[in-house]
């Protein structure tokens, strides 16, 4: 039992992909989760997604509905972690159109953005994981409420913008390119990548522990809610800097 | 010349994560008191 009472409503892990509705029985028949799987089956997701930005790329009109289905799946997914072998596939295929479909609508106004914001993503993660494995970061219980507690206000920040813009209306500084924007924009790519550490021990955890092999499934899926949030608020942060 | 450098730096970083992440992390991040127990 977590000391932290949010934590224990709320979930495990500053990503929602990381409630906890496994099964943590270690005492699993079978196969169990293991590190080089979930590296593994993250490749092939990430291989899907690349397949579905070359579709969606194509088809920017795709962009919504891609969304929208996108956004069905994962929540599916984190509420059966045992269909994860099936709706990971598709959420990262179709999270993949989606994100074809933003970047090509960024790269029309800026030229290049796209490759960039790709390598920067890809960085962060290449150094984020050398930094978990060799313990310079160590995410702790305080760290992983710090970084939920920031994920959600994110959340609700930008929720709160979604209603406004029914109205006609918006929150300034979200979408501004001026410092307070830039740096509400720096602070937001902090945060998703500080949560890419929350996946790195919760699948070094989940293997130590005996998961069952789904779980594989479910670690990657995790990572992949995460760089897709991490991707896009790059993308974000280059375009408000290159439109000033 | 700019978007070769990304095109490495992405392709770089990826070949770190699939070779790294399937190595096991370090005595110092699993072996501490304060480590995040989710699964005890």
């Amino acid at each position: 039992m977590s000391k932290h009472s949010a934590l224990n409503k709320f979930g495990r892990s500053g990503n929602p992909a990381f409630q906890s509705h496994f099964n943590t029985n270690q005492n699993v028949a079978g196969a169990t989760m293991t590190l080089e799987g979930t590296v593994n089956k993250t490749g092939i997701l990430l291989a899907l997604c690349v397949g579905g930005a070359f579709f969606g790329w194509n088809a920017p009109a795709l962009a919504l509905p891609a969304i929208i289905i996108g956004f069905v799946i994962a929540l599916f997914t984190i509420f059966r972690p045992k269909n994860s072998p099936y709706t990971a596939p598709a959420y990262a295929a179709i999270e993949g159109v989606a994100l074809g479909a933003i970047t090509m609508v960024f790269e029309s106004q800026y030229p290049g953005i796209g490759i960039q914001a790709i390598g920067l993503t890809f960085g962060i993660l290449a150094s984020l994981l050398f930094c978990y494995k060799s313990g310079v970061i160590k995410p702790t219980e305080n760290f992983r409420l710090m970084i939920f507690s920031a994920t959600m206000g994110i959340v609700l920040l930008y929720l709160i913008n979604f209603i406004m813009s029914f109205f006609g209306n918006s929150i300034g500084f979200i979408h501004s390119n001026g410092l307070l924007g830039i740096g509400f924009s720096l602070f937001v790519v902090g945060i998703a990548a500080l949560n890419l550490v929350l996946d790195f021990d919760f699948i070094e955890e989940g293997s130590e522990a005996g998961l069952p092999k789904y779980m594989e499934w479910y670690g990657a899926f995790s990572l992949m809610v995460t760089l897709v949030w991490l991707y896009l608020e790059i993308l974000r942060l280059l375009a408000k800097i290159r439109s000033r | 010349m700019e978007n070769l450098f990304f095109i490495i730096l992405a392709a770089l970083s990826l070949f770190i994560f699939l070779k790294l992440g399937k190595v096991k992390a370090s005595k110092k991040q699993t072996d501490r008191e304060d480590r995040i127990n989710r699964f005890k």
